[in-house]
């Protein structure tokens, strides 16, 4: 070659041809290989013209490491696998102390600073403990040259949908392998680690059929929380396939984001198919995992369109039927149903519709797995309103024989508000059961006697009287209008306030239509709601609410505003007790109202009254006076400044204002509230008295003590009249009124009635109590906390901190008595109880130990008291406002202790700043006033500086 | 170990190879690869988008390693191949990674932008194919393929070559010119 080659490029360039043809006659391949070299020999720019220089090129970027290269103790052998997020080597020990090899993976290193770094290794750290059979594991992470690697367990298996198609796995057989994923992702969740980046070649299944796991929460390491702005450089790589809708939008990601993932994996696994049809393109893709909605998988694998990409053959349902062993009828039928549920439940666009866990999702596959019914429901907006239904719920209620159990129940107040609605429904009754009824209430007139009716004296509730026997009694009635009346007339009763009546009034109701109807149809869901109002018993009320909400959803649908109402109702009834499920069922409501017709306008302030009411307890006052005026202002508008529940909105907010301290709001509210109930119900109605409780103690707190004592009276008598059980605390707080007056003989009148008729309440015991301590009368205050003590440990028993705390006062009595043997005992009972009950640092805990610590500092053990005194003191300065006067007393107690040390300085420091504290409240609590007084003045004495002392000397 | 101990090393070890230890070689070529390797790292992370130039790097990994005394002027020369040799090592490994690319990995859509923006893959066939063709003309032609290695790879001239290979000047330019020719011609599509 070479000597041809060399003489041909000695002959002239037109010779060499023939020249060759000579040499070369029977070598026709050397022929073309010299004749090709002469050719190429005449071209300028050969690949070794230009020496090695633009072969640079190859070292550039992130990828350029080159196997051999050294990471840690590591050293490349092969490139096993390139993503979005980096290139993995097969590596070996360069020490060789392990045989092993391990998967290397070089991220993408981006613009890392050196905290990203540092967060980088501190992560590694974590996903280095996730250690389950399913989950390849990570060996190691480290930084070499600003580039960052992780070593991982290498897994030598096959994309577990490929593993899966090559097999020909079943469907069952499918579910069964996809349960090793789950499994793993449940011990990672279980571990705090979310995968982020599920998708079927993360997930391997090695030969002996092992899946096992990669990548767990690497996505995290590289881009924390961002994951697809694709339009920025750096954006990390992500395959929207498989990427949950949250994580598209780029809001944060939680374990339900690995749900949604698995749902794809698995609907692609069963299926064969994308949950979505995309032509392919990733904005399109990105777009249908937030707005389309997934095929049902059962439809799917019927359907003949191929997604693009794919040849029509691959993806046509006899084949793919065929890679599941299975055809396409029979495909569809497996996975109609249950495994549709489970699919459409994981792949839902909001987060919190999803199963809540992967074990939940693992759950209910290992239950089709096991032929048990699945947990998961057909997924739907009245799926969603049924779990607002209570957890417990009375099923028994339906029969009519348990109402034995309401009865028991009955005869305590109506709660707030149940009159929202009680007068709208029943305008709202269908027109000619509205007719038939006002027709019976006429009839009713009529056959009364004819003097008597023309009476005008003749009250309704007489009238009502007269109807409710007739319709009891009269069985050939017809049976539609008379259990409507029954429900018409058991609902007038309970708006009079007469739960009893109402009760067996609307229990009968209830009865007659389960009888008439069968336990599931509406008009027995309208019986309940009734019913549900007339009890006292918010558990009971529950479960009656509940069972009605079941019957309106299948009977009426989600939209219906029947519905809503209900969904108001259980609001206000689990509101003391689930604030959460009281807030949803609100807001359902509110949903159905708002995008309902205008007539609805009524029902849509109801809802927001109820939760403002909410957020008027849970402290979300600027929510609930924002929702509490948009109702009233609805309510005016529309059923009047007068209407029942205009009044209770404009009286809550009286409640609120007086709560802010926004006096002069509050009263406002309380005046508008009691004027136009005087008007309309007359002064001695019980709803008259429910606004003059709150005005008066709004004037209680503004310091106006003889308006607070009149209006409380007049309360006290309606309520005395109306045999309200709300009377002996509003004795206890006409004691209070009395007590700022300094009447203090009338005071004790109140509080002894107040707890006689409450037959000893203990609060209202230790109230007594309280106000005779004030008083300075320990001996008596003693007899009154002790009285409260036996009550609270019979109801409550003694390790309860209510019992504790009374027993704390109790021991302060006796402490003030001076018998200091007893009250060391009681007291240290009391914080026995108060501290494992409260904590340390509780105020109730604090009031107690500073009384302890002042006992111990008498008794000379000064070692022993600190701890109590300045942890007490400590516990109360953070608890309450700076101007509390408890704030007062417990620098007062500690200065006291001060003094006892000879610490004049710090004695100093504190008492004056208790005695600043306590000023204001020297009328009402005029024992730690005088103290802080003494204190000073003995201090000052002392101290040698008696001008100083003089100023604080006892009044005369 | 610091450079004087390295310097030390490196004379050895090449004494070691006039010898003709095997493993004294590959030692050295191990040394060599190692400090291109680092050396175009770090020339990377300095000079961000810019064309390395790899001859460059062939003379400063050179100099680095090359003994503090200076060299016998046989073992320089014998130096220099080696490190012309690592560095042939180091592209044909870049480029393999980067043809590797196309096959196996991940075939599902990927969002990534950035990845591996701007690397022209024709470089990478290009040397790939080079590589073939130059182990082919070592069989055929293997003076041929040496004073390859030696200008190409490791940036000599025509006398260092000359001299480096025992052959006189003229020699190593003709054989440059059968080299040239016939590597372009196998590595023609």
């Amino acid at each position: 070659m070479r000597q041809l080659f060399e003489s041909s490029l000695e002959l002239p360039a037109a010779e060499r041809e023939r020249y060759l043809f000579e040499q070369c006659a029977d070598d026709r391949a050397l022929l073309d290989e010299v004749s090709g070299m002469l050719r190429a020999d005449s071209i300028e720019g050969q690949v070794l013209d230009q020496g090695i220089v633009p072969f640079g090129s190859l070292l550039e970027g992130a990828d350029a490491a080159v196997l051999g290269e050294r990471f840690g103790p590591y050293v490349l052998e092969r490139e096993i696998g390139r993503g979005g997020m980096g290139v993995v080597f097969l590596a070996g020990r360069a020490d060789g102390r392990f045989e092993r090899s391990v998967a290397l993976k070089l991220l993408q290193p981006g613009r890392a600073t050196p905290a990203d770094l540092d967060r980088f290794a501190n992560e590694a750290q974590l996903l280095a403990r996730l250690e389950q059979r399913n989950i390849a594991r990570l060996y190691d992470a480290g930084v070499e040259d600003g580039q960052p690697y992780l070593v991982m367990e290498f897994v030598e298996g096959a994309r577990i949908d490929r593993y899966a198609d090559d097999a020909r796995l079943s469907v069952r057989e499918r579910l069964r392998l996809f349960m090793q994923v789950c499994d793993a992702v449940e011990h990672a969740h279980g571990n705090l680690v979310v995968h982020r980046d599920l998708k079927p070649s993360n997930i391997l299944v090695t030969s002996t059929g092992d899946v096992k796991l990669l990548d767990f929460g690497i996505a995290r390491l590289t881009d924390e929380d961002r994951v697809v702005d694709a339009t920025a450089t750096g954006a990390h790589a992500l395959t929207p396939q498989f990427a949950s809708p949250e994580q598209v939008k780029g809001e944060p990601l939680g374990v339900v984001s690995d749900v949604y993932s698995l749902g794809v994996v698995l609907y692609d696994l069963l299926t064969g198919h994308h949950p979505y049809r995309g032509d392919g393109d990733v904005w399109s893709e990105t777009n249908a995992v937030v707005e389309s909605q997934p095929v049902l998988p059962s439809k799917i694998v019927r359907a003949s369109a191929p997604s693009s990409g794919e040849t029509p053959g691959e993806s046509a349902p006899p084949a793919m039927a065929a890679l599941r062993s299975s055809t396409p009828a029979r495909l569809e039928r497996e996975l109609r149903g249950d495994l549709d549920t489970i699919l459409l439940k994981a792949l839902e666009k909001e987060p919190e519709r999803r199963y809540r866990s992967v074990h939940a999702f693992g759950d209910d596959i290992r239950r089709t797995l096991t032929g048990h019914p699945i947990l998961a429901r057909p997924v739907g907006r009245v799926y969603r309103l049924r779990r607002l239904v209570a957890r417990n719920r009375l099923t028994a209620v339906a029969a009519s024989v348990t109402f034995v159990s309401l009865i028991a129940g009955l005869g305590g107040a109506l709660w707030q508000a149940t009159v929202a609605g009680r007068e709208r429904d029943t305008a709202r009754l269908e027109e000619a059961k509205a007719r038939q009824v006002s027709d019976f209430l006429i009839s009713v007139f009529e056959s009364a006697d004819p003097e008597e009716a023309l009476v005008p004296t003749l009250s309704a509730k007489d009238v009502l009287d007269i109807g409710a026997a007739r319709i009891g009694g009269e069985l050939s009635m017809d049976p539609e209008l008379n259990t409507t009346l029954l429900d018409v007339i058991g609902r007038v009763y309970l708006s009079l306030g007469e739960s009893e009546t109402a009760d067996s009034l609307l229990r009968l109701g209830l009865d007659r239509r389960i009888e008439r109807f069968g336990a599931d149809d509406i008009e027995v869901s309208r019986s309940l709601a009734s019913l549900a109002r007339a009890t006292t018993d918010r558990a009971l009320s529950d479960s009656l609410l509940s069972r009605a909400l079941d019957i309106r959803l299948r009977e009426l649908g989600p939209n219906h505003p029947e519905v809503g109402r209900i969904l108001i109702a259980i609001g206000e009834v689990v509101r003391p007790s689930d604030s959460l499920r009281s807030r949803q069922a609100y807001e359902e409501a509110l949903g159905i109202f708002e995008n309902g017709p205008a007539e609805h306008e009524v029902d849509v302030a109801d809802a927001k009254y109820g939760l403002a009411f909410l957020y008027h307890g849970t402290g979300a006052y600027e929510q609930s006076e924002r929702l509490y005026w948009e109702a009233l202002e609805i309510q005016r508008q529309h059923v009047g400044s007068g209407a029942p529940n205009t009044l209770q909105t404009i009286s809550q907010l009286g409640w609120l204002y007086r709560l802010l301290a926004r006096y002069e709001e509050s009263e406002a509210m309380f005046s508008e509230a009691l004027e136009t109930r005087r008007r309309i119900y007359g002064d001695g109605h019980i709803k008259v008295a429910n606004s003059l409780s709150g005005f008066a103690q709004l004037r209680l707190e503004q310091g106006r003590f003889a308006d607070a004592e009149s209006m409380f009276r007049e309360s006290i008598e309606v309520r005395r009249a109306w045999g309200h059980t709300g009377l002996p605390s509003e004795l206890g707080w006409l004691a209070r009124a009395l007590e700022s007056q300094g009447k203090i003989a009338n005071a004790i009148a109140a509080y002894e009635e107040a707890i006689e008729l409450s037959d000893g309440h203990p609060r209202l015991t230790n109230d007594y109590g309280a106000f005779l301590q004030r008083a300075g009368r320990s001996a008596d205050a003693e007899a009154q906390y002790r009285r409260a003590l036996a009550a609270y440990e019979a109801s409550l028993g003694p390790d309860h901190p209510f019992t504790a705390n009374v027993l704390g006062n109790v021991a302060a009595m006796v402490h003030d008595q001076a018998r200091l043997d007893e009250a060391q005992d009681l007291y240290e009972a009391s914080l026995r109880v108060l501290e494992s009950a409260y904590g340390p640092n509780h105020p109730a805990t604090a009031s107690v130990a500073l009384r302890f610590g002042t006992l111990l500092v008498q008794r000379g053990a000064f070692t022993e008291a600190e701890p109590w005194l300045t942890r007490g003191h400590d516990a109360t300065v953070a608890a309450f406002s700076p101007d509390h006067w408890r704030v007062g007393e417990a620098k007062v107690r500690l200065g006291g202790f001060m003094r006892t040390l000879e610490r004049p300085d710090d004695a100093e420091t504190l008492l004056l700043k208790a005695r600043e504290i306590l000023e204001p409240h020297r009328g009402f609590q005029p024992g730690p006033w005088a103290i802080v007084n003494r204190q000073l003045f003995e201090l000052y004495t002392d101290w040698g500086r008696p001008a100083d002392a003089a100023r604080y000397a006892l009044p005369h | 170990m610091d450079a004087s101990s390295t310097s030390t090393e490196v004379t050895r070890l090449l004494a070691a190879a006039r010898e003709g230890d095997a493993g004294a070689v590959d030692r050295l070529f191990q040394r060599a690869y190692e400090e291109l390797r680092s050396l175009a790292h770090a020339v990377r992370r300095d000079s961000g988008n810019h064309t390395l130039n790899t001859t460059a790097l062939v003379h400063e990994a050179y100099f680095k390693l090359k003994p503090s005394d200076g060299f016998k002027p046989e073992s320089e020369l014998h130096f220099k191949r080696i490190v012309g040799r690592a560095m042939r090592q180091v592209l044909i490994d870049a480029a393999r990674i980067r043809t590797a690319k196309k096959r196996g990995g991940d075939d599902a859509v990927r969002v990534t932008l950035d990845d591996q923006v701007g690397t022209t893959n024709t470089d990478a066939v290009t040397f790939v194919q080079l590589e073939t063709a130059l182990n082919e003309l070592e069989k055929v032609d293997q003076r041929a393929a040496e004073v390859v290695a030696c200008r190409f790879f490791a940036g000599m001239d025509v006398n260092d070559t000359a001299k480096a290979l025992g052959i006189s000047a003229p020699t190593v330019k003709r054989d440059w010119r059968v080299a040239r020719a016939w590597l372009a011609n196998a590595m023609e599509p």
